[in-house]
């Protein structure tokens, strides 16, 4: 029986920056081996100021790159660029994230990269797209989100749109590159011959929104961002709720769907003698895009006040034993110490740091029949030098060391 | 039959209904993956049924247009899946099929005979994948959840919004549609080594582990330093300022445009667009406590309020400083060129909805692009998929029929 990882054998070249480093970090997870090429002394991402223990690397760029090897090589240099092609021969992904036709600029385009090797699968992600009035124009995780339309659907109707947290636009379309990268993958092993992916963060972001765009397409109507409720066609539900110690996520489902739960809600708030306006609501009939909005807000402010006396504990104990389907909006402490999560050994512990080792996220889907955690180790930038130019290039300690010299390495 | 596109000759049996099941097999089989989708009008999927627009009716199961856009070129199979002879057409779709694909409640599929190990035991061979909420396995696997909930237990509620106000969620979803990407990433990774080894495969998938995989640098954080802040509002890690400004209002509506600068060039880019000397230098705006910074994006905005956003957005990318305009949907569909160039819908005749935009994968492939067609109504292909996949004669055709099988 095998027992490899899916993708082990194949090697992937990584010139990405924090717009494309989730993509290689799956396909390590598959066993992949990823390769970060980074300029001489490190990307400069290692050392975000804001992020991080003073004098070590930046958070984000650990959580981002652990599972990948790391090579340097300058790009900027001739003989760096003619490396560079050589280990393109033996490659079989390429991920970068430049502005589209930087890579061109410097002779390493996706045509000039097929010459050399017409298998190779080349994934570009970019704000925009590498064709278009926009490619060339620069963004991050909050300007593509606002292009996307999906920044205009998060925050209070009275206050400036908000962006959600961390990366989100950007980790979704690193979710869609690699399942491009898959595609051509799965599509080459037919043809023997590789492709151009090219991702765009803000049309990834941009799918998100079905639920506007049918509203728009049809009836020319705009769904307004709404806090912490969401909009469920005409009805405008709360869906966050704070409590004595934190916050929780619960929605009132209609009819049949979230009777069970609705009802269990408001049995519990009766039964701590709460006032409770929904105690004679025939939960069967219930219908949350029917439902009078000021019939709502009363039950809404009743139940506001439930919830404040409640903690999270409560919530993931009592309310769990009686179907409330209240979920606590955990915090990283809570997810740490989460006994569903340790029983699936999702966390584990990172090496490659001094002291203090973390516990990182260690896969990203379970497989029965091949490994699948990622080896959680954070490279020190050019920490496989040696190894990689070694067996793929064949170059000694020597010539290594006089590359090294001039500065290529 | 669908023989074009990169996964050309894929077959796929498809269990999988809401979101996150039918945008995995969307993608698949917009690249020309052949879809079976099994469906059942007893239970139909909640997007055959919610009237969300004013053209679709509650009892009709195939004028929804959220249907149209996750499950584009698909066929579909009507099955009664409690139907005693139901074995007699899923038996024999089995043997047809590389690919399995369901995301209910887990535990489902073992009633219905239909878990990996069973299936596994007559095809060895088969790839299947189970989506859902905790996973498979664990002391909450069973417990019930959304996209919300996904939200939740992750810590992108908690995350998300102003440190001084209640954490907010955006009104699209997240998880059940980040996750179809990586769950389709993983199946076709499993099937190119299955035809390599021959070795079968079940996978896993969690919304709740992927998408704290998103928040995995907060979890990091979390371990090394105390006293961090809930929410960071418009503000992140890698860029050294960042807001989002409010713009000219040439109607009722509101309009802002978001800027980020991030690094040094890009600041001194944006400082000589703007009026006046008394703006601080790279050095200086490193060190801005936060009611500095405050004050600084005020200024800003005094000024960034007397412009027009895609004016401006123009004149910011020409000068090398990122800036985009927060885009409703109405911008996004009749005043966005960048989009349109991605023909990032697919226009297709629905038989009943007429001509509409179907949304289309946001990535492209050079040589084998996607090719968007329509999704099905229920049962559309009862008889395609039975006569030309499974070869069965008319006559057993029809004797299904009066079984009342296609129900």
């Amino acid at each position: 029986m095998q027992n490899q990882a899916m993708l082990s054998g194949f090697t992937v070249l990584d010139l990405s920056d924090n717009r494309a480093y989730t993509c290689g970090r799956f396909l390590a997870s598959l066993g992949a081996d990823v390769i970060k090429v980074e300029p001489p002394g490190g990307e400069p991402a290692r050392h975000l100021p804001n992020s991080g223990l003073p004098g070590q690397q930046s958070v984000q760029w650990q959580a981002k790159n652990v599972g990948k090897k790391s090579i340097t090589l300058n790009l900027q240099d001739e003989s760096g660029q003619e490396l560079f092609r050589a280990l393109v021969g033996k490659a079989h992904f390429v991920i970068e994230s430049f502005t589209p036709g930087t890579l061109e600029a410097g002779g390493l385009g996706y045509e000039q990269l097929s010459k050399i090797n017409p298998s190779i699968i080349l994934v570009s992600i970019s704000p925009f797209g590498q064709s278009g009035p926009y490619a060339r124009y620069l963004g991050g995780e909050l300007v593509a989100s606002a292009m996307g339309g999906t920044l205009d659907t998060c925050g209070y109707p009275d206050d400036t749109p908000v962006l959600e947290a961390l990366d989100a636009c950007i980790f979704h379309a690193n979710a869609a590159a690699s399942l491009g990268a898959m595609i051509a993958h799965r599509e080459r092993s037919k043809s023997g011959l590789g492709q151009h992916v090219d991702c765009s963060i803000q049309e990834t972001a941009s799918t998100r929104n079905t639920n506007n765009l049918t509203a728009y397409q049809f009836d020319q109507r705009k769904l307004q961002r709404s806090g912490n409720k969401i909009r469920f066609g005409v009805a405008n539900v709360r869906v966050i709720w704070e409590l004595a110690d934190g916050y929780c996520f619960h929605s009132m489902m209609t009819g049949k769907f979230g009777a069970p739960a609705n009802a269990a809600l408001s049995r519990w708030m009766s039964e701590e003698g709460f006032e409770n306006p929904m105690q004679e609501v025939d939960w069967e009939t219930y219908d949350r895009s029917s439902l009078d909005a000021d019939v709502r807000l009363e039950w809404e402010s009743a139940m506001d006040r439930f919830f404040k006396s409640k903690t999270k504990k409560d919530i993931a104990t009592e309310g769990a034993k009686r179907g409330i389907r209240a979920t606590i909006a955990q915090s990283p402490e809570d997810i740490t110490a989460d006994e569903h999560l340790a029983s699936r050994e999702f966390l584990q512990p990172v090496s490659g740091i001094a002291d203090k080792a973390p516990q990182y996220p260690a896969y990203f889907m379970r497989l029965k029949n091949s490994p699948y955690r990622l080896q959680l180790h954070l490279p020190q930038a050019g920490e496989h030098n040696e190894q990689v130019y070694g067996e793929l290039l064949n170059l000694s300690t020597e010539e290594l060391a006089a590359y090294q010299a001039r500065g290529v390495l | 039959m669908n023989q074009e596109g990169a996964l050309a000759g894929v077959k796929i049996l498809d269990f999988s209904w809401a979101l996150m099941g039918s945008l995995t097999t969307k993608q698949l089989a917009d690249h020309g993956a052949t879809v079976v989708k099994v469906e059942s009008a007893l239970r139909p999927c909640l997007s055959r049924i919610d009237k969300q627009v004013e053209a679709s009716q509650r009892r009709n199961l195939n004028d929804k247009p959220q249907f149209s856009h996750f499950n584009s070129s698909k066929l579909s199979l009507q099955i009664n899946m409690k139907h005693p002879r139901v074995r007699e057409i899923i038996d024999p779709l089995l043997d047809w099929a590389d690919i399995v694909v369901e995301n209910f409640s887990p535990g489902t599929m073992e009633k219905l005979g239909l878990d990996y190990t069973s299936i596994a035991a007559t095809h060895p061979g088969i790839i299947m994948l189970s989506g859902s909420v905790y996973g498979q396995t664990g002391p909450f696997a069973k417990n019930w959840g959304v996209d919300g909930t996904g939200a939740a237990l992750s810590g992108r509620m908690l995350k998300t919004g102003w440190q001084d106000r209640d954490p907010v969620s955006p009104s699209v979803p997240y998880g059940d549609v980040v996750l179809p990407y990586f769950m389709g990433a993983t199946i076709l990774a499993a099937l190119d080594y299955r035809d390599r080894t021959g070795q079968g495969q079940y996978i896993d998938a969690s919304m709740y582990e992927v998408c704290v995989q998103q928040m995995a640098e907060a979890v990091v954080e979390a371990q090394l330093l105390t006293g961090l802040d809930d929410r960071k509002g418009n503000h992140s890690t890698d860029a050294f300022f960042q807001g989002v400004f409010p713009c000219w209002n040439t109607d009722q509506e509101s309009a802002w445009i978001a800027i980020s600068v991030f690094d040094e060039q890009q600041w001194l880019a944006l400082s000589q667009l703007l009026p006046g000397t008394q703006w601080p230098d790279f050095d200086t705006l490193l060190r801005l406590d936060p009611s500095a910074m405050q004050a600084l994006e005020q200024r800003l905005a005094q000024w960034t309020t007397e412009q027009e956003r895609y004016a401006l957005m123009h004149t910011l990318q020409d000068a090398g400083v990122a800036a985009g305009v927060v885009q409703d949907i109405e911008d996004v569909l009749e005043h966005d060129p960048q989009l349109a160039h991605r023909r990032f819908l697919t226009e297709l005749q629905h038989p009943e909805l007429g001509v509409f935009g179907h949304q289309s994968p946001p990535f492209k492939l050079s040589r084998t692009p996607s090719q968007v067609k329509l999704a099905p109504a229920m049962g559309q292909h009862n008889e395609q998929i039975c006569k030309e996949i499974l070869g069965m004669s008319p006559a057993q055709y029809d004797e299904f029929v009066k079984a009342e099988l296609f129900a």
